[in-house]
């Protein structure tokens, strides 16, 4: 197993669903329990349907390193709204996906405490941060690569067909 | 008339002859033959109406209006399907695929299926092609990266060939999969439901059935909700009875509804044997600027591996040319982090191949404790070897139309600049999770066939045990219908009705 992979607790899980809600727990627990974990983050920035402000916390942490600022153009995800349109894909989803997500989300965050690395996702330095999702990408459980790609693909989405990027990619966007 | 949430105060209650549940590529053809041969028709359609001045060419709010996008239970596999008023066709590529004969052949062989042989279909394709006003894309129309797929299989002296499609006066925009902004694409919201329209057809829009009843051995009754448009939340129940009930929700939706309403299931294979015709990408970077979303995107096929027997059907793989807006073409770049923008900054220089596979029923559909449905899907060794050569195959003839660069859908970026460098595929295998696959073409889970042991509904499309319940969509193929499902099923539907209505008395009784 890859560091950070969670195969062997995956054979335990009959479901998607168990597995994630066994190990947002797990983690969580191994954080020190749902008070301390769920408290300290910062308030939401606009009226969201599904986000909290720790689940907002988590995803624009990880939007932030999927595409950061800089490089082949200035433009990063959290100066478009990446996250604005994450929080609208999963609320029109229905109430079990949303719970899914929700964990999901929670396990990334207190993932490390499951790898005896007690600093949570969105506390990680950026390089840390980085080394932490490629060991998500490259992981032996199908589930935790399925996280990953499922929420890189969410806000490749929502930064792509921005069209603030348009510009950047040579696209030259919907026909007048 | 159209029916929207607007116009509904209370409950509603309609009485019919037919009552059809999906207004797609098999709904839609129902209801006009029923509706133009004199008989009420009521249709429950879940999604919403869209025409020529809401397609803003925008995808984030096209792919929210019009598509339902799912995830198999392990996250591997990415379905699309229609959720508007019209269905598939409505957002799809307009390719129109005629079924080959040897499947036609092989479902009288292998399921017993009646009365299904290639002549007898061929009247029912020509109606549904002169409907839709099929033709033959030329070649003067193909695109930049459509022309990458000709060029590179050509000179690898490859088999391919132009789409038939249902296009009339494209002004090759690009933007078919959100609907067609000029209404050159001719889809059933310009040919088959104005025509049920015109013939008397009542068309609910966010009214979502949910089940079906039967008494006595009949089907009598659909009930289900109409839909906030907004928040997609029940705003009043929804009840029709009729003689005739035909669920044309599509594949995973028809399963769902038949397993909800616990009948027709029988043979316990409501949901099973579901084919996915699982697709991948393999994209590349060329030196000149090709700007592959102009233009008709999906336009040439290279089916040189594309076998069709009357054993097995069709198997193996095809090569399309494929391309789309930024926002979708993102979803299949590899790697995250600055790589990922820079891939991306090249979006202009990028042709991409659809690598389509054809699978053998490794799937099903259950119901979660919602009664939603739950995907399942566990992709067969010869498709994983099958979608490799795919790959391979379309990473000869990029390169072979003079890319740079060939770059695979892999999660963890796969680039290669030389063909010895190939056998990195059969390294990373086919993994779950771990590259792009993606699903346009669910089929087989609710399974025509002779045998009520062995399948869920029969030569014409009656379930075995619910009479005056019929099933007609992709899901009643035992295999893979076509390489592109619509015209297939349309053609089925048109059998369908035909059928229908030559028994009339069987199931209208004499007062019609």
């Amino acid at each position: 197993m890859k560091e950070g992979g969670f195969a062997g607790l995956h054979a335990l899980a009959a479901t998607r669903r168990t597995f994630i809600k066994t190990l947002a727990f797990a983690a969580v627990a191994a954080h020190g329990g749902s008070s301390v974990a769920f408290a300290s983050y910062p308030d939401l920035p606009a009226r969201l349907r599904f986000l909290t402000p720790m689940t907002h916390a988590i995803i624009s942490a990880f939007a932030h390193r999927i595409l950061p600022p800089g490089g082949a153009f200035p433009e990063g995800a959290l100066s478009i709204d990446v996250v604005q349109y994450f929080d609208a894909v999963i609320a029109a989803e229905p109430y079990e996906i949303q719970q899914d997500i929700k964990r999901a989300l929670i396990l990334l965050e207190f993932g490390p405490y499951l790898q005896l690395k007690f600093r949570r996702f969105t506390r990680m330095a950026p390089a840390q941060k980085d080394a932490y999702l490629t060991t998500w990408e490259q992981s032996d459980t199908t589930l935790q690569r399925g996280i990953f790609s499922v929420f890189k693909k969410i806000c490749c989405l929502g930064f792509f067909s921005s069209e603030k990027i348009f510009s950047h990619i040579g696209y030259d966007g919907p026909w007048t | 008339m159209i029916l929207s949430p607007e116009a509904i105060t209370g409950p509603v209650f309609e009485q019919a002859d037919v009552c059809i549940i999906g207004s797609g590529s098999a709904g839609s053809v129902i209801a006009m033959e029923m509706a133009m041969a004199g008989y009420s028709v009521v249709v429950l359609e879940e999604g919403g109406p869209f025409t020529r001045p809401d397609f803003n060419k925008k995808e984030r709010d096209m792919l929210a209006a019009m598509y339902r996008q799912r995830y198999s239970d392990d996250l591997s596999i990415l379905f699309y399907q229609a959720n508007c008023l019209g269905g598939g066709p409505v957002i799809n590529m307009a390719d129109c695929v005629r079924t080959p004969d040897a499947v036609f052949h092989m479902w009288e062989k292998n399921y017993g299926i009646e009365d299904m042989s290639p002549a007898r279909m061929s009247a029912y394709f020509d109606k549904a092609e002169a409907i839709l006003k099929t033709d033959k894309i030329k070649d003067t129309q193909l695109n930049r990266n459509n022309r990458v797929l000709k060029d590179g299989s050509t000179s690898l002296g490859y088999r391919g060939d132009t789409f038939h499609t249902n296009r009339e006066h494209c002004v090759e925009c690009g933007f078919c999969p959100f609907g067609c902004p000029y209404d050159s694409k001719q889809t059933t919201m310009l040919n088959y439901l104005p025509e049920a329209l015109a013939a008397g057809a009542q068309l609910y829009v966010y009214a979502r059935a949910d089940r079906v009843e039967q008494k006595d051995g009949k089907a009598w009754r659909v009930t289900g909700s109409i839909l906030n448009p907004v928040t997609k939340r029940k705003m009043a129940a929804v009840e029709v009875r009729a003689k005739v009930i035909v669920l044309a929700a599509n594949t995973i939706n028809s399963a769902q509804i038949l397993l909800n309403s616990a009948i027709g299931n029988e043979s316990g294979l409501a949901g099973k044997n579901l084919l996915i015709q699982p697709h991948t990408m393999v994209s590349a970077l060329f030196d000149e600027e090709l700007k592959g979303y102009r233009g008709i995107p999906q336009a040439y096929f290279c089916d040189e591996f594309e076998k069709v027997d009357e054993d097995i059907g069709l198997s193996g793989f095809r090569l399309e040319g494929g391309f789309t807006t930024p926002g979708l073409v993102s979803t299949m770049m590899p790697g995250f982090g600055p790589g990922l923008k820079e891939r991306m900054a090249r979006y202009n220089n990028m042709a991409n191949v659809v690598v389509l596979v054809y699978d053998q029923p490794c799937g099903q559909v259950t119901l979660n404790r919602y009664g939603r449905p739950v995907i399942s899907y566990q992709m067969a060794d010869a498709t994983r070897g099958a979608m490799i050569s795919g790959m391979r195959e379309a990473a000869k003839v990029l390169f072979a139309a003079g890319a740079r660069e060939v770059m695979f859908a892999h999660e963890v970026p796969t680039v290669i600049t030389d063909l010895s460098e190939l056998s990195i595929l059969e390294q990373r295998g086919i993994e779950p999770c771990s590259q792009l696959v993606v699903s346009f073409h669910m089929q087989g889970t609710c399974r025509m066939g002779a045998d009520p042991a062995t399948s869920v509904v029969d030569s014409y499309l009656e379930s075995h045990t619910v009479k005056n319940l019929f099933v007609v969509d992709a899901s009643i193929s035992p295999s893979t219908v076509s390489s592109h499902n619509m015209l297939a099923i349309m053609a089925i539907a048109h059998r369908t009705a035909d059928y229908i209505i030559t028994n009339k008395e069987k199931y209208f009784g004499s007062t019609v």
